[in-house]
C-alpha cells in the first residue's frame, strides 16, 4: 500500500489526569472516506482537534502524506491541503456569504503569493467569480449578498463547506456535519457531501453520530470507545461486529 | 455591504474635501489656528493608525503614546544633533524605531495575551518607555528636547525650506494625506480583509490557512511605525518634544477620536480628531472648565451614540433612504 494521506500512531491526549485518548491509531488512504463513530464522550471531537492541529497530542505522531506534522500548527496543515469544519459551523458572521468565500479564496492565494495584489483594493474578478461559482454549486447562489449572521444553521454549514472547498484541499475533515439537522435536511446534507467529495476527488474524514449517515458516506469505519479504537474496518464488518453492537449500535439501533 | 468591493469614488472625494479644507485654513485664520490645524492633521493619522489595529485586527493598545513619543524623540534628537541628515532619512529612522518597539511589544505580549490583557501589557511597556525617556540625559530628561527646527528638504535641483512661512503646515497636510491613503489601502485590500477575518473568528481564520499570530504582529508593527511617523512629523511643528508625549494618558487620545467618530468607519478617527480639535478651540478661553466641558461632551457622545458620529449619520441616512424609496437600503 502506498503512503496513506493521513496516518496517526499511538495518539494519547490527556487533560490533567483525565485521559481522553489512549493510544489511537488511524489511517486514511487517498480517496478513502473514513468515519469515526462512538458514543458521547468517546473522544471523537478531541481526536478531531488533534488530527486537525487545533491541539497537540500528549504523545504519538501524525503524518500527512508521510511528513511528520505532529507539532505543526493548524494553519500550516491547512496550507498543505486539509480543510476542516466545526461542529457548530464557524463563518465570519458580519460578512456576506460571498465575502466569506472570497476571504477563503484570498487566503489560499496569499499562501502561494504573499506579496501579489496588495495594491488591488477590491477582490480580483477571478477570485469573486470563483467564490460565486462555489456558492452556486452548494446551492447558496441566491444568498450571496446575505450577511452570514442571518443565514440559517444549515446554510451556514453549507457556507463553511464552500469556504473549505475554496482552499482546494485534498482532505476534508467534517466534525458531525449533520448535527442538529432535521431528517430531511440531513439526507440533503449527506447527498451534498457525497457529491462534493466525488466531484472534487477528495478524501474524507468525519465524525458522526447518526448511523444512517455513517453507512451512507463511509467506506471505512472506526469505532471509538472511551478513547480507544475498538474496531476499524469496512462498514459491513463493523455492522456485524458483536462488540460494536453491544457498546454502540445496540443502544442506538432505534435511531438508525 | 460587501468588503470585497471597494469604492474609491466614496473615499477619494472625502479625502480631497479634508485636504481642501486644511489648505484653506492658513488663508482665513491666524497662526494659532493654523498651528491647531497642523496638530489636528497629525491627530488624524494618530487616530487612524490606532484604529487600523483596533477595528481591523482587534488589537486594543494603550501604548500608542509611546510609539508617538519614540517617533517624536527620534526626530527631535536627529534634527538637533545630526542635522546633516536629510529629513526624509530622519522620518524613516523614526518609523523604524516605532516599528521596532511595536515588534518587541508584540513578540512579548501579542501571542500570550489578547484584549484587555494585551492593553494592560502595552500600558506597562509604555510606562517603562516614559520613565526611560525621563532618565536619559541625551533625551533631555524632564525638560525634553528644545529647538527642534523645521528642516530644509534637499531635492537635489532645489531646496524646500520648511521653516519659511506656512511651508511646514503644507508639508504636514501633504504627508498626512499620503499616510491616510496608505492606511486606506491597507484597510481595504486583501490584507485588511484577512485582518477582519481573524478578528471575527480567529479559529476559522487559522483553519483557512491564515497565520493569525503573524498577521496580528504585522498589524501592530504597521500601526506603531505609522504612529511614530506622526510623532516625527509633530516634533518640528511644536519645535519642542517633552516626556508628556510618552505619558499613558496621551494613549487615550486616539481611542477617544475613534470612539467619537466611529470605529467601524475608516474615516471615523479623522472625524473624531477634527471634532475634538474644534471642541478644544471653542472652549480654549474657559480655563479650568474647558477639560470638564470636553470630557462631558465626549462622555455624552460615546454613551448615547455607541457607533460614533459617523455611525449615527449612517443610521439616519439608512432611515431616510428607507422612507424615501421602497428599495432595499444600502449603507454608503
Amino acid at each position: 500500500m502506498s503512503t496513506p494521506l493521513l496516518a496517526a500512531r499511538g495518539i494519547v491526549k490527556d487533560y490533567g489526569r483525565i485521559k481522553v485518548l489512549k493510544n489511537v491509531d488511524l489511517d486514511l488512504g487517498a480517496g478513502e472516506r473514513h468515519v469515526v463513530i462512538g458514543p458521547n464522550g468517546a473522544g471523537k471531537t478531541t481526536l478531531f482537534k488533534v488530527l486537525s492541529g487545533e491541539t497537540r497530542p500528549s504523545a504519538g505522531t501524525i503524518r500527512l502524506e508521510g511528513r511528520d506534522v505532529t507539532q505543526e500548527a493548524g494553519f500550516v496543515r491547512t496550507r498543505s491541503g486539509v480543510g476542516r469544519s466545526f461542529q457548530v459551523a464557524r463563518v465570519f458572521l458580519e460578512m456576506t456569504a460571498l465575502d466569506n468565500v472570497i476571504v477563503a479564496v484570498e487566503a489560499r492565494e496569499a499562501t502561494k503569493r504573499p506579496w501579489a495584489g496588495l495594491l488591488r483594493l477590491s477582490a480580483a474578478k477571478s477570485v469573486a467569480d470563483e467564490a460565486t461559482s462555489l456558492l452556486v454549486a452548494l446551492g447558496l447562489g441566491a444568498q450571496q449578498e446575505t450577511p452570514a449572521d442571518t443565514l440559517s444553521h444549515g446554510d451556514r454549514k453549507r457556507l463553511e463547506l464552500a469556504m473549505n472547498l475554496a482552499l482546494r484541499p485534498k482532505l476534508l475533515m467534517l466534525d458531525e456535519p449533520t448535527a442538529g439537522m432535521s431528517p430531511t435536511d440531513r439526507q440533503a446534507a449527506v447527498n451534498l457531501i457525497d457529491r462534493v467529495v466525488r466531484d472534487n476527488g477528495l478524501s474524507l474524514l468525519l465524525t458522526e453520530h447518526d448511523m444512517g449517515v455513517v453507512f451512507q458516506l463511509g467506506t471505512r469505519i472506526s469505532v471509538l470507545h472511551y478513547g480507544e479504537v475498538v474496531v476499524s474496518g469496512l462498514p459491513a464488518e463493523v455492522r456485524a461486529n458483536a462488540l460494536v453492537r453491544e457498546i454502540y449500535l445496540g443502544r442506538n439501533a432505534g435511531h438508525a | 455591504m460587501s468588503i470585497a468591493r471597494v469604492r474609491p469614488a466614496v473615499f477619494l472625494p472625502l479625502l480631497a474635501l479634508l485636504v481642501a479644507g486644511a489648505l484653506i485654513v492658513p488663508h482665513v485664520a491666524n497662526r494659532g489656528v493654523v498651528f491647531l490645524g497642523g496638530v489636528v492633521a497629525i491627530n488624524v493619522v494618530f487616530g487612524i493608525a490606532f484604529n487600523l489595529a483596533f477595528a481591523k485586527a482587534g488589537i486594543l493598545s494603550f501604548g500608542n503614546a509611546m510609539f508617538f513619543a519614540v517617533g517624536a524623540y527620534c526626530a527631535g534628537y536627529l534634527v538637533t544633533q545630526q542635522n546633516h541628515l536629510p529629513f526624509v532619512v530622519i522620518l524613516l529612522a523614526a518609523a523604524g524605531c516605532g516599528g521596532l518597539l511595536a515588534l518587541v511589544t508584540g513578540l512579548l505580549a501579542l501571542r500570550r495575551a489578547s484584549g484587555v490583557y494585551f492593553a494592560v501589557i502595552t500600558l506597562a511597556v509604555g510606562a517603562l518607555v516614559h520613565v526611560l525617556i525621563m532618565k536619559l540625559d541625551f533625551l533631555g530628561r524632564n525638560d525634553g528636547l528644545i529647538g527642534v527646527n523645521r528642516p530644509i528638504i534637499d531635492f537635489g535641483f532645489f531646496d524646500l525650506d520648511l521653516a519659511r512661512g506656512d511651508a511646514y503646515y503644507y508639508f504636514i497636510v501633504a504627508s498626512c494625506a499620503l499616510l491616510v491613503t496608505l492606511m486606506w489601502v491597507l484597510w481595504s485590500n486583501r490584507f485588511g480583509r484577512s485582518l477582519q477575518a481573524l478578528k471575527s473568528d480567529p479559529m476559522r481564520a487559522s483553519f483557512l490557512g491564515i497565520d493569525i499570530d503573524r498577521k496580528r504582529l504585522i498589524a501592530l508593527v504597521l500601526s506603531g511605525s505609522i504612529t511614530a511617523l506622526a510623532g516625527a512629523i509633530y516634533a518640528p511643528w511644536a519645535q519642542i518634544v517633552t516626556p508628556e508625549l510618552a505619558h499613558w494618558s496621551f494613549s487615550t487620545m486616539p481611542l477617544l477620536f475613534t470612539l467619537l467618530g466611529g470605529s467601524a468607519f475608516f474615516l471615523g478617527p479623522a472625524v473624531g480628531a477634527i471634532l475634538f480639535g474644534l471642541l478644544e478651540y471653542a472652549t480654549r478661553s474657559l480655563v479650568g472648565i474647558s477639560d470638564l466641558l470636553v470630557g462631558g461632551l465626549l462622555l455624552a457622545v460615546v454613551l448615547s451614540v455607541p457607533g460614533g458620529v459617523l455611525g449615527l449619520l449612517a443610521t439616519l441616512l439608512a432611515r431616510f433612504r428607507a422612507s424615501s424609496s421602497p428599495q432595499r437600503e444600502e449603507r454608503a
